[in-house]
């Protein structure tokens, strides 16, 4: 007990320190600069795209430099084995003949030709080994020139997808050197060609698989097989692999406003033996996924060129197209826009409930994603299911971090409803609430979200490391990384500024809570 | 299952002013169906504008009191539904 009153004759000083975590005209300057340089970012990549023609000539003449500044080598290698000059040149000229029909294939992505450059080298330089020299050199060039454009043009992070997405392309890039120099035949026609492709892997935002779904499963596209692995629903962890047999179609659909792609995969049933190639639906399985990511159109390219099973059964389609009568991406529990949403049937439609079988579970209506339309106010609805959303994208041990509240917490604790005067007791605010986290150890957390609703503006206050509050000590502030404080985000800067004073207030709350743990 | 469905529970549903209703249902009734009936004691023509909790976990209407686990006396939150906008970064 006397720990508490100590603790509360500290927080004074303490909440008079948080002062440095509101925003001053300090902050305004700094955040007005970062979002210029954010600015400078964004039309950089705007501009980015560079005509293949100057790419083309860019690398002919870089591969020109190449075979002059390198001419020693090459002499080098010349009284060794006559021949092998011929074909030296050969690859030269077939890596530029690739970087420019590759270029044609996909203008807008500089550091892909070069990869694909560097790809051809290496196969080149695999099979010829009394040629590694000059091969290894345009290796090298070619890497740091990638590298010097990666760090110029793009400011974007790769991710898993596109590593192995550029490393797919090291099939396209074989064929068409294949095209560009005859005598490199036999290194093409190699029986184990097919195990040096690179499965395109893809982790799709949301796969749905027969009456389940999944937001945190991996699909890989591999030259024999696809498979897909993940947890769906609430049952273990699951695998499962379709030969490329088992194919019947592949929808694709491009939505380039929200730049994600909805794919429908129909494979055929393992447990049927029939084949029901007549009728789509029947006897096969349906497996849809939705992806985002920009640069769809390039996986795409690599899953096709990995089998020509896949290019076949492959069909592009629009979201116009008047044969498809559901959108893949909500599966059955399709919520159709086109339909008449008649005040009286506000029952007609189907509710999503994300994330199933979950007790916090948040169910959202059409009437809800209605709200997503621009100049109307977000519900409560939309923001749970939200953070439910950005929760379930985290792993276990993440999820364990962090603790959130739904949008009523605030409401129900600050009392907002009942006569202010009434209010101000903060311990019978806690009680109002104290049922809310019996189960959780809020002190165990690093990071308490607690959305805030007032005057029709949301906003957001962060409890950043409430553990410390019973060890930490003032003249450590400096040292340490894990302060604790309360953060307030709004971005209309002092609409909810009375709230703040209502936070700090409330500490009672968390010093009745320390009490508890202790 | 005649003795089980003759067995009601009390449930008390508090409005944000801390008036409180008592309730007398069926454990396997639909939550909707409770729901509904507190709306039209509030006169409110649609449940959905309210939101209820039962210790901070929201109640789906499809489910029954048996399903969500809900006891004899067990107090459940009536919270108006929450709108609100925020603002686009101008800089």
């Amino acid at each position: 007990m006397t720990k508490t009153r100590s603790k509360n004759r500290r927080n004074p000083s303490k909440n008079h320190d948080l002062s440095v975590f509101d925003f001053s005209p300090e902050d305004e300057r700094i955040e007005k600069s970062s979002k210029k340089l954010l600015q400078t970012f964004k039309i950089q990549k705007r501009n980015k795209v560079h005509s293949p023609v100057d790419k083309y000539c860019f690398l002919r003449c870089f591969a020109g430099e190449i075979s002059s500044t390198q001419n020693d080598p090459v002499i080098e290698i010349l009284h060794i084995d006559d021949s092998d000059d011929v074909a030296e040149k050969n690859i030269l000229e077939s890596g530029s003949t690739v970087a420019s029909r590759s270029s044609n294939l996909k203008p807008s992505t500089d550091d892909w030709l070069c990869h694909l450059e560097s790809k051809c080298d290496t196969s080149g330089a695999k099979s010829h080994i009394t040629r590694v020299k000059t091969p290894e050199c345009s290796i090298t060039d070619g890497k740091n020139f990638g590298r010097r454009d990666f760090a110029d043009n793009e400011p974007v992070i790769l991710d898993l997808d596109d590593a192995t997405e550029v490393e797919s392309s090291k099939a396209p890039c074989c064929l068409l050197e294949n095209k560009g120099s005859g005598n490199q035949q036999e290194l093409m026609q190699s029986p184990n060609l097919c195990d040096t492709k690179v499965p395109v892997v893809v982790k799709p935002d949301h796969i749905m698989y027969e009456d389940t779904y999944s937001t945190s499963s991996i699909l890989t596209f591999s030259c024999s097989s696809i498979k897909l692995e993940g947890s769906f629903g609430m049952k273990l962890p699951f695998t499962s692999e379709w030969t490329l047999c088992d194919i019947i179609t592949i929808n694709s659909e491009w939505c380039k406003s929200v730049e994600t792609a909805l794919v429908e995969l129909y494979l055929k049933s393992k447990d049927s033996d029939v084949a029901n190639t007549d009728n789509e639906s029947s006897g096969a399985i349906v497996l849809t996924f939705a992806l985002f990511d920009p640069d769809w159109s390039e996986i795409q390219e690599a899953i096709k060129m990995l089998n020509v099973r896949y290019k076949d059964k492959w069909n592009n389609i629009t979201a116009l197209d008047p044969t498809r009568s559901y959108s893949p991406f909500f599966g059955r529990k399709s919520i159709s826009v086109e339909e008449h949403d008649h005040p009286n049937s506000r029952d007609n439609f189907e509710e999503i409930i994300f994330p199933e079988g979950d007790p916090d579970a948040v169910s959202i209506s059409k009437r809800d994603v209605d709200l997503l339309k621009p100049k109307t106010f977000v519900n409560d609805t939309i923001i749970d299911f939200y953070i439910m959303y950005l929760k379930n994208k985290m792993n276990l041990e993440e999820k364990g971090r962090f603790h959130f509240f739904n949008s009523f917490f605030f409401r129900k604790l600050a009392d907002l409803d009942r006569d202010p005067s009434k209010a101000c007791e903060g311990r019978a605010a806690f009680l109002q609430v104290r049922r809310w986290t019996t189960k959780v150890n809020l002190f165990g957390k690093d990071f308490i979200f607690i959305p805030v609703n007032f005057s029709l503006h949301w906003s957001l206050i962060v409890i950043c490391h409430p553990g410390e509050v019973v060890t930490f000590r003032e003249e450590e502030m400096e040292k340490s990384s894990r302060v604790p404080c309360i953060l307030h985000m709004d971005s209309i800067r002092g609409s909810h500024k009375g709230l703040k004073n209502l936070i700090q207030r409330y500490n009672p709350f968390f010093v009745a809570l320390t009490h508890k743990v202790e | 299952m005649a003795e089980g469905s003759r067995k009601f529970i009390k449930l008390k549903i508090k409005a944000q002013d801390d008036t409180i209703l008592h309730f007398k249902v069926n454990p396997s009734t639909i939550m909707k169906d409770i729901f509904m009936s507190y709306s039209s004691k509030k006169q409110m023509m649609n449940y959905k504008v309210f939101r209820f909790f039962f210790d901070g976990k929201r109640l789906s209407p499809k489910k029954t009191v048996n399903e969500l686990g809900l006891k004899n006396g067990d107090e459940i939150d009536a919270m108006i539904h929450q709108d609100g906008g925020g603002s686009a970064c101008n800089y």
